[in-house]
């Protein structure tokens, strides 16, 4: 047992330095090229970037790392950690809201080197200059030679509490906050993902995962983990072509992959008949599922779809984590169907969870047990520990819990030191969720429950529905909130249009068809309405609608393109002036 | 290689323009008659996501490199099957 992660991962490099290996499949005009390197080789430029990187001068502060391929990031991610250096994994800026994103990055973990490849260097050099912080902040390529001597690379000085990176995916555009991972965190919670998905020194795995997410990056660095393989290719050319996720996992005969449940959607509808009579995914043991919502519809959707090509019908492992806690907090057991249960609508809504064979049911999915860590339902308001069944936030305490918010102590606090009772400090996740027996079933998000009537009922549910009400409305964004009118909680949907499908139909019948189908469905008052075109509802860079900002964005009046409006008097008197 | 810019004849363009739309209308789960070749793709409701897949199907099927400023160059069918017979064009001559 290593206290911290460079010293576990050199002792794989020693065991397993020419039997094992990270391939990478690399986009290079309209094919993918296979580039692969073995434990001994990611171990050697990981040394001689760490020989380099001792000697700057940035090294006392986190150091930046932008880059679009995964094989050129991971020799450089290790890099950092080789030489006790806080490493900082972004995205390439790539649109204003993305660069908007780095530049606070920058900012808030005061950087001052960048390292990329040479084929974005010029243009992050001239970036970093018409920025204003040309004189702060270095941007060097690490893909050309090596930048330093492996052979004159010494251990650093590191033990568990030692920050090893940041890990930027909560917080909004204009407050990052950088999750500060530990050597600690990363091998405790590597270990429990090793142990409980079975992910040993003979396993593959199979990824397409972006490395700047907490999934992407600690599902990567799990095969170096454990002394297994990784296949691995970029998120974009898992998009351009989805099948070809399922083909690296038949020709390397993966026993291992991961995805968000989008994806999993994806593939099953994308895959045709003649792709599937092609493959054999009979290899998979583990097909895991999370870093969002899971949807009972989808996973039958791929049993079905993929079953045809041999995909194993138990082998979907439901997972539930955030960075906060580095990033695996439950999972089902493997070889088991994630359990599903039918629970009475309107008790759900008043947070009980109560087992129904109505049809009329809402299903939950479980994301399985708690692993290596211990879960507790909390009442939000209160902060008293609930029964099973009923629903309440989680709060987690652990090892794999981490340190906290880079520069931010009050929140840090406010996340990280929840007293429960006399027990001690847990973690708010800020999700809200319910124990039956022994899983964790994740019902939403706390900050955007809907109170309605002393009912609770989840966005999610209602703009599900919303989009279902006509074709222009379907596969579009929309955000369902709550505007506290004085006497009374009332509903407002702010929905996308695409326009060019509408058939004829007037901006006020859809509307009149959204209030109708939400009043109805869940028997409220009906909500108030606004429809926007294309781009007209926020999203986050992983697709996700930001129902916070819409609400301001609603009240200040600056909701555009709007399209049409159909608000009550006592809501349009709360709204600034446009 | 001539300067002089062809302009896709009508002939060249059908059958182009026919793959697109029904590759998009797959795409949204619509009929091929709902999809406008001239309305930008954006307003009918291709995310990034659909964009790249659309990418990618490109490439598989004329075998020409389409990275994700396809879209935002050629913002509707019409335009980017304008593009496809332009870069087509040569191949067939030379085949």
């Amino acid at each position: 047992m290593y206290p911290d992660f460079v010293s576990h991962v050199r002792a794989q490099a020693d065991v397993h330095g020419d039997t094992r290996f990270y391939a990478y499949h690399r986009e290079v005009g309209l094919e993918l090229v296979e580039e692969v390197l073995s434990f001994r080789e990611i171990d050697r430029r990981a040394r001689a970037t760490a020989a380099w990187l001792s000697q700057r001068p940035e090294a006392d502060r986190p150091v930046l790392l932008l880059y679009l391929d995964s094989i050129d990031f991971l020799p450089a991610f290790l890099g950092c950690l080789y030489a006790g250096v806080i490493a900082v994994p972004a995205p390439l800026p790539h649109d204003q809201q993305s660069t908007q994103r780095v530049a606070g990055m920058l900012d808030d973990a005061d950087i001052g080197l960048v390292l990329t490849t040479s084929a974005y260097a010029e243009l992050l050099t001239a970036w970093i200059a018409d920025n204003g912080r040309a004189e702060t902040v270095s941007c060097v390529y690490t893909d050309a030679d090596d930048l330093g001597d492996a052979e004159s690379w010494r251990m650093p000085d590191l033990d568990g509490d030692t920050v090893a990176f940041l890990q930027y995916t909560s917080g909004s555009t204009s407050e990052p906050k950088g999750v500060m991972v530990t050597h600690g965190n990363l091998l405790h919670n590597e270990a429990t993902i090793a142990a409980t998905v079975g992910f040993d020194d003979a396993a593959t795995g199979v990824s397409w995962l972006p490395h700047f997410h907490d999934m992407g990056l600690i599902s990567m660095l799990l095969p170096l983990y454990a002394g297994g393989d990784l296949v691995f290719m970029s998120p974009l050319a898992f998009l351009k072509r989805p099948v070809r996720w399922l083909e690296m996992i038949d020709r390397y005969r993966a026993e291992f992959t991961l995805a968000p449940n989008f994806a999993y959607e994806l593939v099953a509808r994308r895959a045709t008949d003649e792709q599937l009579a092609g493959l054999d995914l009979s290899s998979l043991r583990v097909a895991l599922n999370g870093a969002e919502p899971i949807r009972s519809r989808t996973l039958d959707a791929v049993i079905e779809r993929l079953g045809t090509a041999a995909f194993p019908p138990n082998a979907f492992v439901t997972a539930y984590g955030m960075a906060e806690l580095t990033l695996l907090a439950t999972a089902s057991r493997v070889g088991d169907p994630p359990v599903r249960i039918d629970v009475d609508a309107a008790a759900l809504e008043r947070n009980v969870a109560v087992l129904t064979t109505d049809d009329t049911g809402v299903r939950l999915v479980s994301s399985g047990p708690p692993r290596d860590l211990d879960i507790r339902i909390v009442d939000p308001n209160t902060g008293i520990a609930l029964p099973d069944n009923r629903v309440g936030e989680i709060w987690v305490r652990g090892a794999s819990v981490t340190a906290g918010y880079w520069n931010r102590p009050d929140e840090t606090e406010a996340r990280f030191g929840a007293e429960l009772a006399g027990e001690g400090a847990y973690l708010r996740t800020g999700d809200l969720g319910l124990r039956h027996q022994c899983h964790i079933f994740v019902t939403g998000r706390l900050k955007d429950l809907l109170i309605i009537n002393g009912r609770n009922l989840y966005p999610q549910d209602i703009e599900e529905v919303v989009r279902d009400v006509h074709p222009a409305l379907a596969g579009t964004a929309g955000v369902a909130l709550s505007i506290d009118a004085g006497q009374q909680e009332r509903l407002l949907v702010i929905q996308e249009v695409r326009t060019a499908l509408l058939d004829g139909a007037s901006l006020a019948e859809v509307t009149s068809l959204i209030k109708v189908a939400v009043s109805r469905h869940f028997d409220v008052p009906a909500p108030d309405v606004v429809l926007v075109d294309r781009r007209g509802v926020h999203r986050t860079t992983s697709g996700k609608v930001q129902r916070r900002s819409m609400r301001t964005s609603f009240l200040e009046n600056r909701i555009h393109p709007l399209l049409h409006e159909d608000i009550a008097t006592t809501v349009q008197r709360l709204r600034g002036s446009a | 290689m001539s300067n002089t810019i062809s302009t896709p004849t009508a002939a060249a363009l059908a059958p182009i323009t026919r793959w697109l739309v029904e590759r998009v209308a797959g795409y949204l789960d619509v009929p091929a008659r709902d999809i406008d070749p001239t309305t930008p793709l954006a307003e009918i409701g291709i995310d990034s996501v659909s964009a790249l897949s659309l990418c990618g199907d490109v490439e598989e099927r004329w075998r020409i490199p389409a990275d994700a400023t396809l879209v935002f160059d050629y913002p509707t069918i019409a335009e980017i099957a304008g593009y496809l017979a332009d870069e087509l064009a040569p191949k067939a001559a030379a085949s």
